[in-house]
């Protein structure tokens, strides 16, 4: 479908082959082509970068049946989740708010449905996806820790195709084709959960009417593409999506001789809209640019509604930022032994990080009252240059500076960040690689719970909170087996600076300009090796990884001063992904996951305040918990199978797919969260609560 | 009256914590995820099992000095407290010891003949068997009296946080303005306690009496503990200190100013901080400790005591 037509192209145009819009095609097309794929890994000079393709993607499903981007991502040495079926991306000991995440060129705020169970990113949509962990080339910049560059499919446009599927969970639809035949395509794509909508009648019979709640996703993608002529060409594309979490209960008595009654609704909705339009342009055999103007919003809302007898009561807070982006890049080869690329971008945030809207209305009277943060514009640029240079057979050197600043509130801040990684080919099956990033982030996500909330605030640096800053040094080893068969292992070192926490029991909740007031700031670090064996091609498939590592904080005003372990801190990470094709009509997939547990706070020792002493009665409870630092305890270790079987068949007018499988084949409880409770001969004891026990899933799909 | 107290705790049950409708929608969730859930029991791994010495003790300058020593306990344990009976306790000034602390019962250790200052600091020692030594120190902060308390009816209708924690009726209170001088010169911290003996409620019929304030110098409300606040926006001068009261209260109502140390402050603010946010989404609140080897507080106050008589028409 998508990718005969991509083949075409390269063969015809010769020049449009190094175009970057074709770039991501020209990857797809190693994948089917069977001997070019393994040399390049050993080639490269750009080192820890994973480039999944998304055939691979579709054949992992990854959580109850869903194939997911993200969750493929986490099974890749270096990157973990945060927990249990959450996405965000926690890549050698940095934050999830440290990952630079662009759907086609724009950069993505939240990239969690379902609090992270689903990621935004519908796979059907999706052409290409590749992760750097380190070695970061020039031309990116504005985040520590990783980049995540996502581009959606172009439609085809000779032939009207279309995918869809339909789960236990979630279906989704894509639909592509031409709009004028070789010249404009489109592609569109949708999916929407419907748990709510099931769950609706249960709720109802067990409450008698009077509660009900439910949460539900949908997103969609669109994307035009239109060749103007050989040299230029234009596509336009969008992603917009919604969550929704409700809940409304309803209650009648009688008081003191009156019928009153209640009624409460609450709801949490919140999601992302991200447009790019970009102009392609041939220069000449040597040079060619990319405009693009991109916009991205991100938005969250909780609105409370509460109505008596007597008074309605309403209140909502909202938070959010806003991008207005433009860029321009180069891609310039002078010689074969230089590929250089330069370019510039700015970008217009607005931050709107909290606004209170309350009314109350009685008989009497109405109050309408708005609190809130002010909102903060901030303008932050970059302009870059690098050189992917070649020095004889051996030696390959990718040389570059990115230089960016910041503008906020009368503030400015700038950062001149060297970047270079180096490739020496020791012979045709061995290369070692070698990376040095120095990387500036000037906004931050502030979070206050252990999951990753859709409440989570983001914010600009200030004139009082400086841009996060780190420096990574990586080192490996490429070795190519053989054809089939690549091992890289890699080690980094990782620093940290002006990272950001909320003080202890600070609440985010938080009006005025004082969330400044409720953080800390302290520095980080992690270190560790990563080792990946890879297959990519045969029946047999897949990867095995291994992550070793430590991470590290230490904040003057946290833990006393001293150093604890990151929450995210796994020592040892595992990942085991294989697909095995059988035939034309079945395949299979199993992913088996290990991590050591999650660092917490967990109180070891108590003690009491005793009332006798006190000058004046106890308010609580006469016990206290004391934690031996923060962070200091470990969860039990994590791990789960899943299986997932495939049976395709071609039918008249089109494919179709059965795929069934086991989530959590094993049935292993897995800690979510753990408490201190009681057991049945009322002694306390540690307790650990597990989200998803063993389930089976099926999905139907179809391709025409 | 009555339904307004029943909205009050249909309102709190709901926000779980004053001004917080998020932790109501997070209370949603966990009910919804509760749905797929499974709990089981798990073994409790900790490193270091050692024990250590509790001191609870409070300076104040019209009483003797008494110190509680009891021993900590493994997290897990059901026990009940483990007094110490034969500690060493010695009390200091500029590392001479003034008094020993003699055991009177159930932990207690009581000065005998020695009234402690206000303004000197103080050391405790303490040394047990089989337990490492502890020790700590601080001082017993100026008396500041209330020089009145002015009462007037008004309609009130928010807490400070303006719509967050209020129901959003306006409402007939008492409101009273204590007035007090400040010393100057230095950081001074405050809390004001409120206590009608007529009044069975409060926490375990303790007689706490429920306040509101609006007053910009509070740094926090803590229900059954009262007002905490410092003298940042009145150094050195006269203030007038919001309340509001209710009117059902009836009889002698006890207006109580306590001046305190800022170790004080920190550990009863810390101290109910922990107790009242407790669960999975917040992070946990390390309760103040000023025992150096130890646990617990040793922590100086001075009160004043007015009073006023409520509900005689």
């Amino acid at each position: 479908m998508g990718y005969k037509t991509v083949q075409k192209e390269i063969t015809l145009t010769k020049d449009t082959i190094i175009n970057i819009h074709l770039d991501p095609s020209l990857e797809l097309a190693e994948v089917t082509v069977e001997d070019t794929k393994t040399e390049k890994l050993v080639e490269s000079s750009q080192m820890s970068k994973i480039e999944i393709p998304i055939s691979k993607i579709k054949n992992l499903p990854v959580f109850l049946g869903e194939v997911d981007i993200l969750k493929t991502i986490q099974l890749m040495p270096g990157v973990r989740s945060g927990g249990e079926g959450t996405s965000g991306l926690y890549v050698r000991g940095g934050g999830p708010d440290q990952n630079l995440i662009l759907l086609d060129g724009v950069p993505v705020y939240n990239v969690d449905h379902l609090f992270g169970f689903f990621s935004v990113f519908n796979a059907d949509a999706i052409q290409t996806v590749s992760l750097i962990k380190g070695g970061f080339p020039a031309r990116y910049g504005g985040r520590l820790s990783s980049v995540l560059d996502i581009y959606m499919k172009e439609g085809n446009n000779k032939e009207f195709h279309g995918e869809g599927s339909i789960g236990i969970i979630s279906s989704k639809i894509t639909i592509e084709g031409p709009i004028i035949k070789e010249k404009t395509s489109f592609i569109v794509s949708a999916r929407r959960t419907y748990l709510d909508v099931l769950t609706l009648p249960f709720q109802l019979a067990r409450t008698g009417g009077k509660s009900y709640g439910g949460y539900f996703f949908w997103d969609m993608n669109a994307k035009i593409n239109h060749k103007i002529n050989n040299k230029h060409r234009i596509f336009l594309s969008s992603y917009a999506g919604r969550d929704k979490l409700y809940f409304k209960t309803k209650d009648e008595f009688i008081y003191d001789g009156q019928n009153l009654f209640q009624e409460n609704k609450s709801d949490l909705h919140w999601g992302n809209v991200t447009t790019a339009l970009r102009w392609n342009n041939i220069i000449s055999n040597k040079l060619f640019a990319n405009t693009t103007l991109t916009y991205s919003r991100y938005k969250f809302i909780i609105t409370n509604e509460s109505v008596t007898n007597t008074e309605k009561f309403n209140l909502q807070y909202s938070s959010g930022i806003y991008d207005w982006a433009g860029n321009l890049d180069f891609d310039y080869m002078p010689t074969p032994e230089h590929t250089i690329k330069f370019g510039c971008n700015s970008t217009y945030h607005t931050f709107s990080p909290g606004v209170m809207v309350a009314k109350i209305s009685q008989s009497s009277a109405t109050t309408d009252t708005t609190v809130g943060n002010n909102n903060i514009y901030a303008n932050e640029f970059f302009t870059y240059i690098e050189d992917d240079m070649r020095f004889g057979a051996l030696w390959k050197v990718n040389l570059g500076i990115h230089f960016s600043g910041f503008y906020v509130k009368k503030k400015l801040y700038n950062s001149i960040q060297p970047r270079i990684s180096t490739r020496f080919l020791v012979n045709e099956k061995v290369s070692i690689k070698t990376a040095f990033s120095k990387m500036t982030q000037y906004i931050q996500l502030l979070t206050n719970s252990g999951i990753g909330l859709p409440t989570d605030l983001w914010l600009p640096s200030t004139d009082k909170i400086k841009p996060q800053q780190s420096l990574q040094y990586a080192a490996g080893v490429v070795y190519t087996i053989n054809k089939q068969l690549d091992l890289s292992v890699e080690g980094f070192y990782k620093t940290m600076e002006n990272l950001i926490e909320y003080k202890e029991g600070a609440n985010f909740f938080s009006t005025g300009e004082d969330w400044q007031s409720k953080v800390v700031s302290g520095r980080g670090w992690s270190y560790g090796a990563e080792i990946l064996l890879q297959k990519n091609l045969g029946n047999l498939s897949g990867w095995i990884g291994y992550t070793l590592s430590w991470s590290i904080r230490q904040f003057d005003d946290l833990n006393f001063g001293k150093e604890y372990p990151y929450k995210y801190d796994r020592r040892h990470d595992m990942s085991i992904a294989i697909t095995y094709k059988f035939n034309d009509h079945i395949d299979a997939g199993l992913t088996w996951v290990y991590g050591t547990g999650n660092a917490v706070s967990l109180p070891v020792e108590k003690y009491s305040v005793n009332t006798n002493t006190l000058p004046f009665p106890p308010g609580y409870s006469n016990v206290v918990e004391y934690y031996d630092g923060r962070n200091g305890y470990r969860t039990p270790a994590y791990h789960r199978l899943d299986l997932g079987i495939n049976f395709h068949k071609e039918k008249k007018y089109w494919h179709r797919t059965w795929s069934f499988g086991l989530y959590n084949a094993y049935n292993r409880q897995n800690p979510f969260y753990i408490y201190f409770s009681y057991d049945s001969s009322g002694h306390s004891t540690l307790k650990q609560f597990s989200l998803f026990p063993v389930i089976p899933f099926a999905r139907y799909s179809f391709k025409f | 009256m009555m339904y307004y107290k029943e909205k009050i705790k249909i309102v709190a049950a709901l926000s779980l914590s004053k001004g917080c409708p998020i932790c109501r929608v997070i209370a949603i969730i966990t009910m919804l995820t509760v749905l797929f859930s499974c709990e089981k029991t798990i073994k409790m791994d900790i490193k270091n099992e050692r024990r250590r010495i509790v001191v609870n003790g409070f300076l104040n300058a019209q009483q003797p000095v008494r110190v509680n020593i009891s021993k900590s306990q493994h997290i897990l344990d059901n026990d009940s407290i483990h007094y110490i009976s034969d500690a060493k306790v010695y009390l200091l000034k500029n590392e001479t010891v003034l008094d020993t602390l003699i055991f009177s019962q159930d932990g207690d250790y009581l000065s005998h003949n020695f009234l402690p200052e206000v303004g000197v600091n103080y050391k405790i020692k303490i040394s047990a068997e089989g337990l490492q030594d502890v020790e700590a120190s601080d001082y017993i902060p100026d008396l500041v009296p209330i020089i009145s308390i002015d009462t007037s009816t008004v309609m009130y209708s928010g807490g400070g946080d303006g719509i967050m924690g209020s129901t959003g009726e306006s409402r007939e209170m008492l409101r009273c303005k204590i007035k007090f001088h400040d010393p100057a010169g230095q950081q001074n911290y405050y809390q004001l306690w409120l206590h009608n003996p007529s009044y069975s409620g409060g926490y375990e019929g303790n007689n706490t009496m429920y306040f509101e304030t609006d007053d910009t110098s509070v740094e926090n409300f803590i229900m059954n503990y009262g007002a905490f606040f410092n003298d940042v926006l009145f150094d050195g001068k006269n203030y007038e200190l919001n309340i509001y009261i209710d009117k059902i209260y009836q009889g002698p109502v006890y207006f109580m100013l306590f001046s305190v140390s800022k170790s004080y402050s920190l550990y009863f603010r810390t101290l109910a901080n922990s107790q009242q946010n407790s669960g999975p989404f917040t992070e946990p609140i390390f309760v103040y400790n000023n025992i150096t080897n130890g646990l617990g507080i040793f922590a100086g106050y001075s009160l004043y005591v007015d009073s006023l008589i409520f509900g005689q028409k």
